[in-house]
């Protein structure tokens, strides 16, 4: 049995999904994989946790009893993120913390200080792999490493796996899609339950699709930060967050909804990626067409010149969802150790 | 003879294809299918493709006729060339009523570009407005100058522009 230790850096909604998720399907990927992976090391910003293995299960309960990691036993105060990856052996460093989308930090920190190291890593900080896309490659590739971030777009959704895996002879054209589902939320029920966009957003933030502040979805940053990463590591562009044209949905108004359904439309916010641009922006898709999807959920259309059109749909966000791609970045590694 | 293609925007009743076979009988048309394109009815209103022969004059005929009864020719072809009418919808979402409609509309329309239908929702008069439209448009390389246009009145009456997506 291979076994893999990991450094879980951050321990909040995707740290704590990774952690419940390990919990659970540990037994299953020994058998399937042959790997017994065990986290030696978990990163909060005021402390770390330590040990052969961290005791996940008490880390979990406290944090569900609403109390912080410092009163688990194997809890480091004072000690960083940088000084754990530093410190305590390990093979790969899962970066799970929630980055400032202008500069990326701690996340870009954290993976340059893993990849020094000498560690693999696996992220899901969009705004850290936004940032710092080629840099971050660079390094990884200079160091011998793996650096995989497929959570950090779409979510649970393989994009860039799927790109790198199973499309091996095909080129990738061009891709559209719905990269956040909060503004999914908002435009269905605009559309089908006729409602304005403010009630729309207050029953996705009453129902957590939505932040208190939702201002990085409605204005379509995040979706943006998302389709540069998968027109860098899938088109092998060099684009930044500055390269795209984004509309937001605030304008959208609940007649223009029932205007193009009546019309046989729906307005969805849509990522292209094509020619060599990148946009975001409320678009009209018809009723009948593949990226017509409801709720929360995100979908993708790759135009390749052998495969034609290839759609992905799935949960582009979520705690547990998440770790679908997490995971399946990190066995990838495994095979390589 | 020449072989004849037609697709149609049918009102999806009893009666109307009778309606357009007559015609086409009528100008010595021969018949060779007749293909409903029902996933992609919308508002009542469905697409038929036709295919027939016909002499070049009597497609004249046919195309005339069928214009003479209302009905919406959406694709012509005669000896496989295409007199393809090309197709765009498109949102604006602002105060398009105040801005001059009128003139947002003029800026795109020429000899090869017209607006085929027009969809206001107001809710009130101190409201943005919201527009639903179709052009129509003989080439592609018109229908792209018409929404450059278009892309660029919005930007200066401050009009939110929501297009399809690109194919």
């Amino acid at each position: 049995m291979k076994k893999v230790r990991l450094l879980l850096l951050g321990f909040g909604v995707i740290g704590r999904g990774f952690a419940q998720v390990l919990l659970e399907k540990s037994e299953y990927i020994k058998k399937k994989h042959g790997v017994e992976l065990s986290v030696v090391g978990v990163g909060e910003y005021n402390g770390c946790l330590v040990g052969e293995p961290i005791n996940l299960k008490a880390a979990l309960e406290l944090r569900e009893a609403g109390k912080w990691l410092d009163a688990h036993s194997q809890w480091k105060k004072g000690m960083t993120s940088a000084e754990m990856i530093t410190s305590v052996k390990a093979d790969i460093a899962v970066e799970v913390v929630p980055s400032n989308i202008k500069t990326g930090e701690p996340g870009v920190g954290l993976i340059e200080a893993a990849l020094k190291k000498g560690l693999h890593v696996v992220s899901s900080d969009k705004c850290a792999v936004v940032n710092k896309f080629t840099e971050l490659r660079d390094l990884a590739s200079k160091k011998g490493k793996w650096f995989l971030y497929e959570a950090s777009a779409g979510g649970g959704m393989p994009l860039m796996n799927l790109a790198r895996e199973c499309v091996q002879a095909d080129e990738v054209k061009s891709m559209e899609g719905i990269l956040n589902g909060t503004t999914n939320y908002i435009l269905t029920k605009m559309s089908r339950g006729g409602m304005d966009l403010e009630t729309a957003l207050r029953e996705a933030q009453e129902l957590g699709y939505a932040e208190a502040d939702p201002t990085y979805d409605v204005e379509g940053i995040d979706a943006a930060a998302k389709a540069v990463i998968l027109a860098n590591d899938i088109m092998g562009w060099k684009k930044k967050f500055a390269d795209v044209k984004i509309t937001g949905i605030m304008g959208v108004t609940k007649e223009a909804a029932q205007l193009a359904k009546k019309n046989g439309y729906v307005i969805k916010l849509i990522a292209e990626i094509k020619d060599d641009s990148l946009s975001v922006g409320p678009k009209l898709i018809p009723e009948n067409h593949p990226l017509n999807i409801e709720s929360n959920l995100n979908a993708v259309m790759f135009k390749t010149d052998i495969g034609k059109d290839i759609v992905i749909i799935g949960r582009g966000a979520g705690g547990r969802e998440t770790q679908s791609a997490v995971f399946s970045d990190v066995l990838r590694i495994c095979k390589d150790l | 003879m020449e072989d004849c293609k037609l697709e149609l925007k049918l009102e999806d009743k009893p009666g109307e294809l009778s309606k357009v076979l007559d015609i086409i009988a009528e100008n010595k048309g021969n018949l060779f299918s007749v293909s409903h394109i029902r996933e992609r009815k919308r508002e009542g209103y469905l697409p038929v493709v036709i295919q027939f022969q016909a002499a070049k004059e009597d497609f004249v005929g046919i195309i005339k006729g069928l214009e003479a009864k209302g009905i919406s020719i959406t694709e012509k072809s005669i000896g496989g060339k295409e007199e393809a009418q090309l197709e765009q919808e498109f949102i604006l979402i602002g105060h398009v009523i105040d801005t001059d409609i009128k003139d947002t509309i003029y800026s795109i329309c020429n000899k090869d570009v017209m607006i085929k239908s027009l969809d206001i929702s107001l809710k009130s008069l101190k409201d943005p407005s919201s527009v639903f439209a179709e052009i129509g448009a003989k080439n592609a390389k018109a229908l792209d100058e018409a929404m450059k246009k278009l892309a660029v009145t919005a930007v200066k009456k401050k009009l939110l522009l929501i297009t399809g997506i690109q194919n």
